[in-house]
């Protein structure tokens, strides 16, 4: 440490940013104070949303009551309740569930690693995103749910043609998002890379996937958001044993309130696994936070 | 061509009389389309001695940045000979470092990661790199920001990191291109202070670019002054400032404004003229 610099350099006071100051390392207690106002603010907000579905339970239950709605196409609160409750208390929510799941993170896994990979090979070598960008187009365009069919024929009626339904849908938002993240890299950036003297893995591992990786996120949100859609769906046209092919026997004997139950498992779970993307995504995407935090 | 490699090596036994840039009889052009090719550098001959701070100045489009650019590589030259340290420039070279008005730091690195990127890309050791980097940001006053992201940073703070980064790789040839054009008059002053500091404890070789002629007279040894495009050398001026400096207190000296005043009637006549 030297100690003829440090006197030399005036104080950082005056170039330091308010808002900076706040975040120092060493000023805790603004710190904690800031985080206790983030979680006051996140449990009134957790609380406003939990009273709104209250009062739409407890209307919703009244007119059931009074007669205005019929029970038997609408179901009411209490009956729902019970039949959640009891889903999972006698078991029989969970094989549908396990077997959803499986479909959904089968087909997910498969559509990163294969969109990921495409999409690499596809920027390395410009000439195949060149012959294949039209068809990825038009293939993402297409209504796979139409497909579904075909894929009974050609993977039978088992798991396999959901997961490939599935992949059908989640592949390309990997392939298409990954792809766009990789020409996120500042020209600035890449000029510094040129100029530090980086060679290509380095350039690529420290300056073009990093600034990729929001928007490659972005994509594994949505294709894991596609993925479950894709699994419940395929089970509702193809038949099985999710709780799509749940859901259509229940609805079939007319047992509205197990159908709503299974309605609930399904938003439970889906926001379930949106959060844990979002979790990972937090711990990954950190820098992002306070580029945000700067601007607002 | 033949010749060369002969007459290098009976330099090289002179040492320091190797010049540290050799730019001789240098042109450059660009194409434009559906116009003639335009000349921006006309017939440049300069040499840059070594540990010497050099600074360009000339008016907008003079090729000063062009002729910087030649010098790092990252154009080719065209007509004319550029040798650094007698060989022909190396992009990419671990005894090059170059520097923007923009700080280009990775936003999604803290501080201190961003101050080892240079040595990262050269593969050195983690804990040198790690212990060169802190070193650093002491150096230019971050003590204790080390783990804050550039967001985090204000612009003055930034670039300062974007100093330590450059001078963490212990280049031999410093090319600085409007380095601190960004910054406010007093963040400006604050970060030439800072550069200065860190380059008298070197013996890097500067050359600086800037249109800012109180930067150039504070803080080089010999000024090039450029004529309007293309550009030719007009003048070079010697600042014979003693070292230390500070760019906070050089202006006391009588002698800063006698530079400043005789390069300040030049670029007029270079800038009016048109």
């Amino acid at each position: 440490m030297p100690d003829q610099p440090e006197p030399a350099l005036p104080e950082l006071g005056d170039e330091t940013l308010g808002r900076g100051r706040l975040l120092d390392d060493e000023d805790v207690a603004a710190r904690r104070a800031l985080r206790q106002a983030r979680a006051r603010r996140r449990a009134l907000s957790l609380s406003l949303q939990l009273a709104t579905i209250l009062v739409l339970a407890v209307v919703w239950q009244l007119m059931a009551n009074a007669g205005w709605v019929n029970p038997l196409f609408t179901s009411k609160p209490t009956a729902i309740v019970s039949a959640f409750y009891n889903g999972f208390a006698d078991g029989s929510f969970w094989s549908p569930l396990s077997t959803t799941l499986f479909e959904t993170l089968v087909g997910f896994g498969i559509s990163v690693v294969l969109g990921v990979s495409f999409a690499l090979v596809s920027y390395w070598i410009p000439l195949l995103h060149e012959a294949t960008s039209g068809l990825v187009t038009a293939a993402n365009n297409l209504p796979r749910l139409a497909l579904a069919p075909l894929f009974v024929l050609w993977f039978g009626i088992g798991a396999e043609s959901r997961i490939v339904l599935v992949v059908s849908l989640s592949f390309f938002v990997v392939l298409i998002n990954t792809y766009a993240g990789l020409q996120n890299a500042d020209r600035d950036h890449l000029l510094l890379a040129r100029v530090l003297g980086a060679g290509r893995w380095k350039t690529f591992v420290a300056f073009i996937l990093p600034a990729a990786t929001a928007t490659i996120f972005a994509g594994l949100r949505l294709a894991l958001a596609f993925a479950f859609v894709g699994a419940v769906i395929g089970e509702i046209i193809m038949g099985g044993t999710g709780l799509g092919a749940q859901l259509v026997i229940f609805q079939d004997a007319y047992r509205t309130a197990d159908v709503m139950a299974l309605l609930a498992v399904m938003a439970i779970v889906a926001t379930a696994m949106t959060a844990l993307v979002g979790l990972l995504e937090r711990r990954l995407l950190r820098w992002r936070e306070y580029e945000f935090r700067s601007l607002g | 061509m033949a010749g060369r490699p002969g007459a290098t090596d009976v330099q090289a036994k002179q040492g320091e009389r190797v010049p540290a840039i050799a730019i001789r009889e240098v042109s450059h052009s660009f194409a434009q389309p559906g116009h003639p090719r335009a000349l921006v550098v006309d017939d440049v001959s300069l040499e840059i001695r070594r540990g010497e701070s050099l600074a360009i100045v000339g008016p907008s489009g003079c090729g000063k940045t062009t002729l910087l650019n030649l010098v790092a590589g990252l154009e080719r030259c065209q007509s004319g000979e550029i040798l650094v340290d007698g060989a022909l420039p190396a992009l990419g070279s671990e005894r090059m470092g170059y520097m923007l008005a923009r700080d280009s730091l990775l936003p999604w690195r803290r501080a201190i990661a961003n101050a080892e990127l240079a040595l990262e890309v050269q593969k050195a050791p983690k804990e040198l790199r790690r212990a060169k980097a802190t070193e650093m940001l002491a150096a230019v006053g971050l003590s204790g920001s080390e783990h804050k992201f550039p967001a985090q940073l204000s612009q003055g703070m930034r670039q300062r990191v974007a100093l330590a980064r450059v001078f963490a790789g212990e280049p031999e040839v410093l090319l600085l291109d409007e380095p601190f054009s960004a910054l406010d008059a007093q963040t400006k002053i604050l970060l030439q202070d800072a550069f200065l500091s860190l380059w008298e404890r070197s013996e890097a070789t500067v050359v600086l670019v800037t249109h800012d002629l109180a930067e150039a007279v504070a803080l080089s040894d010999r000024v090039v002054l450029m004529t309007r495009s293309p550009g030719r050398i007009r003048s070079i001026h010697e600042v014979a400032l003693p070292r230390p400096r500070l760019a906070s207190s050089v202006q006391d000296n009588p002698l800063f404004h006698e530079v400043y005043d005789a390069l300040w009637a030049e670029l007029r006549e270079e800038v009016t003229h048109a």
